[in-house]
């Protein structure tokens, strides 16, 4: 490599400083390979090295220096403040994502919703047949029992069948009725409490905010 | 030879006391490269860097004077390029006694 094309690449190199600051790099360079003289010109070449490398250092340098400059380098703002651009979506690209979202969201949506009245009809459904189970069983039991006690004298032997049908019937019932107790003791106050939280989570959030 | 670390600093106090050293005339870059490379083993490449910094830092200024047919660009110490020399000098010889304190075990400065 020659002194010329070493300079010609150098130039191409510093294509990004502005042109005071390459014009600057570019005459010290040239000035620098004049003064090596002719004799020694191969050997300053090498001794700088590549001169891509030569422009990295520059440039590397322009960098750090550029923030700090101050006037002296007007142009230096103009690469950095194309960046913010880059923050966020664009509005229309939001709208459009929008759009597309509606025919795939409103269903989805709606199926959700539901699925969930769905299940809570169904847990509805269940408490109160278990509500009723023991209801019934004492009811038909009382009734069973009175009608046995009522046939007691003309016809003894079905009355007994009855009354201890209406017998078993009712202490069904009465355990049943217990286990009832017993479980909405056992479940209640949880869920009461989870619904409560549940239900004031949002006004805590609110309020946390300032 | 031995070579330390050279830091920001001391490459600015060399490149400054070796312009200073050439008086109004100034030097130019070649110059000022080959009285460095005596001293420490610095690339040809690290100076063009330090000189434009000290230029815009105003220690130095630069003025193109024809020679041999071309321009060529000289640099020479401003005033402040001066003062800081001065600082330099000051912090070098501070930082080379306390070196040398650890060095030699205090034997060198008493």
């Amino acid at each position: 490599m020659n002194k010329e094309e070493f300079l010609s690449a150098l130039d191409r190199a510093l294509g990004g400083l502005p042109p005071e600051e390459r014009q600057n790099a570019m005459q010290y360079y040239e000035d620098y390979l004049e003064d090596a003289g002719e004799g020694h010109e191969a050997e300053a070449i090498a001794g700088l090295g590549s001169p891509e490398a030569v422009a990295q250092a520059i440039l590397n340098d322009y960098r750090d220096l550029a923030p700090h400059g101050g006037g002296a380098s007007g142009a230096s703002g103009a690469p950095q403040e194309p960046r913010p651009i880059k923050r966020g979506i664009s509005p229309w690209l939001l709208l459009v994502i929008v759009l597309l979202a509606i025919p795939v969201g409103v269903p989805l949506a709606a199926g959700l919703g539901g699925a969930l009245i769905g299940v809570l009809a169904a847990v509805f459904a269940v408490l109160v047949c278990l509500f009723l189970i023991p209801l019934i069983l004492c009811i038909v039991g009382m009734a069973v029992l009175f009608a046995g006690c009522g046939a007691l004298f003309t016809a003894p032997a079905s009355a007994v069948l009855a009354i201890g049908g209406a017998l078993v019937c009712l202490s069904l019932g009465v355990l049943s009725a217990l286990l009832l107790i017993k479980l909405c003791m056992l479940f209640i106050p949880p869920v009461v409490r989870g619904v409560v939280s549940l239900c004031r989570k949002p006004f805590e959030k609110r309020r946390g905010r300032p | 030879m031995a070579t330390f670390g050279f830091g920001t600093s001391l490459l600015d106090a060399l490149v400054l006391s070796v312009v200073s050293r050439t008086g109004k005339e100034g030097a130019y870059g070649y110059k000022i490269t080959q009285d460095l490379r005596r001293v420490i083993d610095i690339s040809e490449t690290t100076l063009y860097p330090v000189l434009r910094r000290l230029l815009k830092d105003g220690c130095l200024t630069s003025y193109n004077q024809e020679c041999a047919g071309r321009n060529r660009r000289y640099y020479r110490l401003t005033a402040l390029g001066d003062e800081q020399l001065s600082r330099y000098q000051i912090e070098w010889r501070d930082y080379r006694d306390r070196v040398q304190n650890v060095l030699f075990g205090g034997l060198e400065n008493e």
